[in-house]
């Protein structure tokens, strides 16, 4: 291998373990008449976000919570807000213009009016995680 | 068969219809709901079971019964369900024993959710367990 492609390699290798968000699919869809709720569901480390893209059928509301953060060992609650956020998907991350800290809820903490098109919900650490937690949202989009 | 009996029979035959008529348009109450969860399980086991919810409103949990002993103290969550089906990925939870009144009184969305119970490391065999999910 000669050096310039050993550089390349190393930096191909440097850019994939740099970012922390990291574009995953979710676990659980639902179409009804509403809409399509999703739950999406992962694990963020310290200082780190994940985030997913979907896309908006038709104009209207996007409505989240944050309905679980646990610790991956023990699957119990760990008491860290999160933010969560909803934009547009920006390389590989997703570019927030609506975020919101919130603590786990099962009702809707954040409502966004959407144009059709294709966005993202974005996940991450608040500043307050002191190990990788799991992390549960649901979401309504039309 | 006689004119007073047959007009008896004529108004027996609209009382009833009149009865009929009024238990069909009576309304039914439809929200909230109440279901018993029910069952057992082993130390350092867990119970899970998944709900609906209508329409946004509160759910209030109670764990009525656990034991033997009548004092038992287990772990009680509420969150949503896990997309495999197994496990419930839990918002609240609250160590308790049986009481009578909610120990989780959460607001949520129209939705899918569940309840869970689990073990908090005091068990020291099977115990069985009763809980009230009183729902939109």
């Amino acid at each position: 291998m000669t050096a310039r492609t050993l550089t390349i390699a190393l930096l191909a290798a440097l850019a994939a373990a740099c970012g922390d968000d990291t574009a995953t699919s979710p676990t659980d869809t639902e179409t009804a008449a509403t809409g399509t709720t999703v739950t999406y569901t992962g694990t963020i480390d310290v200082g780190g976000s994940r985030f997913y893209s979907f896309t908006n059928g038709a104009a209207g509301s996007v409505t989240a919570f944050l309905a679980s953060v646990t610790a991956p060992d023990t699957r119990l609650p760990v008491p860290a807000p999160l933010e969560i956020g909803v934009g547009v998907p920006a390389g590989t991350d997703c570019a927030t213009t609506t975020t919101q800290i919130v603590a786990p809820s099962l009702a809707s903490q954040m409502t966004v009016s959407l144009a059709a098109g294709i966005f993202c919900l974005r996940v991450g650490d608040a500043g307050e995680l002191k190990a990788p937690v799991t992390f549960a949202v649901r979401f309504t989009h039309p | 068969m006689r004119p007073h009996a047959l007009l008896m029979a004529v108004l027996a035959l609209a009382a009833a219809g009149c009865d009929d008529a009024s238990t069909a348009t009576s309304p039914t109450a439809t929200s909230p709901v109440t279901e018993i969860f029910s069952g057992q399980f082993f130390p350092g086991g867990t119970a899970a079971r998944a709900f609906s919810a209508a329409s946004s409103g509160t759910v209030s949990i109670t764990l009525t019964q656990i034991g033997p002993p009548a004092d038992a103290v287990v772990g009680l969550g509420v969150g949503i369900p896990q997309s495999t089906g197994a496990g419930c990925l839990l918002t609240q939870t609250i160590q308790t024993g049986a009481a009578s009144s909610p120990q989780l009184a959460v607001p949520v969305d129209a939705g899918t959710y569940c309840v869970r119970l689990y073990d908090t490391g005091t068990l020291a065999a099977t115990v069985a367990f009763s809980v009230t999910i009183v729902r939109p």
